[in-house]
């Protein structure tokens, strides 16, 4: 190796990759960081760059191809790979952005019965939940940690303002809004993220994308999570803690009337 | 550059799949130069995470005129520099800086898969003094020029091209005698 241009091609020739996953769970806290800090002063741009273009003839002519040419740029680099890859980041923002929802829960121990038990929230922020025989009201836009209890079968008020019941509140937190990443984070062990299970490519891995947990104690089978590619909803969430399991299936197709939220019209029918 | 301008732009009004592009777009390249700087698989995956974390961060402040390419790589060059002066606070044994040998042994989570040659230049570069070596990187690899180079160090054109002459010399010797064996 005698010349700068020998050295420079040596430079070139060594080559770097990456782990996949890695660079899956990287994008998600770089996703997450820039979703921190989403700046609303942007919509400000606009009008300076709109005085700025206005001032003379030739920078309107001059913005008017730099649109045209950027349009054309836009569509061939964006649109191709915008629903490609979706990282959890992605889901657990998606998530948090729908008005309603059904979660099924089904949580299942040695020697027990399978449990199930139910939520469905509201556009305007109130649940209503089954579990066994009780059913539970509560209102996010009011208190958060409260809710009313019913028997189901009965529909006698079994406990006014209880706290809320564990499972609503590995969903939600004490913040009171649901979250993936509060689920997630309510398992007992180190998540360090939510990263792409990497699947055959099969028709099913183009609808949904798999994800695992980021975790030294969690084997990548024990924690699962699909969701939708093109949506980005998250569908089924599956976690076996020690020898049971808990199933979570989301729904979002159907909108139930006010009327089932309101712990006044249950107790008349 | 038009790519790079737009990305930009689409970034500074929100769209993440713009900066997904960045980073897709960008990682290899400075896991490659980070790599080529301090030697040490680990810490260049640190660096260039955090300088893909800060940028996430800093869509306000980001020109759309500016380099992207330049702006990112001057990111990881200053990010390495302030390890490095962090490193020699905290340590009063003289050690001149990050360099750690690299391992053939894939760590579990490793994000940086390094090709024979890479890790064959980065433990060459790591025999070379620092500042010749991020001269030699970033005028190489990182396509800066002399003056670009030297508001980064701080220091003269003359200087920059002088470190470069040094430390290409020497790299040159150690590749030589490297390949030879």
């Amino acid at each position: 190796m005698k010349s700068a241009d020998e050295i420079k091609k040596f430079f070139k020739s060594a080559a770097i990759d990456t782990n996949p996953n890695m660079d899956e769970a990287v994008l998600n806290k770089v996703l997450i960081a820039n979703q921190k800090t989403t700046n609303p002063k942007s919509a400000s741009i606009v009008p300076k760059l709109r005085r700025i273009i206005m001032k003379s003839p030739i920078t309107k002519l001059a913005a008017a191809a730099v649109i045209v040419i950027a349009v054309f740029i836009g569509i061939e680099q964006f649109d191709t790979n915008s629903s490609s890859s979706v990282v959890w980041a992605d889901v657990a923002e998606r998530f948090e952005s729908v008005p309603f929802f059904n979660i099924t829960i089904y949580v299942g121990e040695p020697a027990t019965k399978t449990k199930k038990m139910e939520i469905w929230r509201s556009e305007d922020s109130r649940i209503r939940a089954h579990e066994g025989n009780k059913v539970f009201f509560t209102d996010f836009s009011k208190d958060k940690n409260k809710c009313t209890i019913f028997d189901r079968s009965t529909k006698k008020l079994v406990n006014g303002d209880e706290n809320l019941p564990s499972f609503i509140r590995r969903l939600c937190g004490n913040e009171g809004r649901f979250s993936l990443d509060t689920l997630t984070k309510s398992f007992p062990s180190d998540v360090k993220g939510i990263i792409p299970l990497e699947t055959a490519d099969t028709a099913a891995s183009n609808e949904i994308v798999l994800f695992r947990a980021k975790a030294k104690e969690i084997p990548p089978e024990a924690l699962k999570i699909w969701a939708l590619r093109k949506s980005k909803l998250p569908i089924r969430f599956f976690v076996t803690p020690d020898d049971g399991y808990i199933d979570l299936f989301f729904d979002y197709s159907e909108q139930k009337d006010a009327s089932f939220f309101d712990p006044g019209a249950f107790t008349s029918q | 550059m038009v790519e790079d301008r737009l990305l930009i732009w689409k970034f500074k009004l929100g769209n993440r799949d713009a900066l997904r592009r960045i980073y897709e777009k960008y990682k290899n390249e400075l896991l490659k130069l980070a790599v080529a700087l301090v030697n040490d698989v680990s810490t260049a995956e640190d660096v260039v995470q955090d300088v893909f974390v800060g940028f996430a961060q800093s869509a306000d402040k980001i020109q759309p005129r500016g380099n992207l390419k330049k702006y990112l790589i001057t990111c990881v060059a200053n990010r390495i520099r302030n390890r490095k002066r962090d490193r020699q606070r905290h340590e009063t044994s003289g050690i001149d800086d990050l360099d750690f040998a690299i391992s053939d042994v894939n760590r579990p989570e490793q994000w940086a898969i390094l090709s024979e040659e890479l890790a064959l230049l980065s433990n060459a570069m790591a025999q070379i003094p620092y500042e010749q070596r991020e001269v030699v990187t970033l005028y190489m690899q990182g396509g800066m020029t002399f003056r670009q180079i030297a508001k980064i160090q701080n220091a003269s054109v003359n200087t920059i091209q002088g470190r470069y002459r040094y430390g290409l010399n020497k790299l040159r010797s150690i590749l030589n005698s490297e390949i030879d064996k």
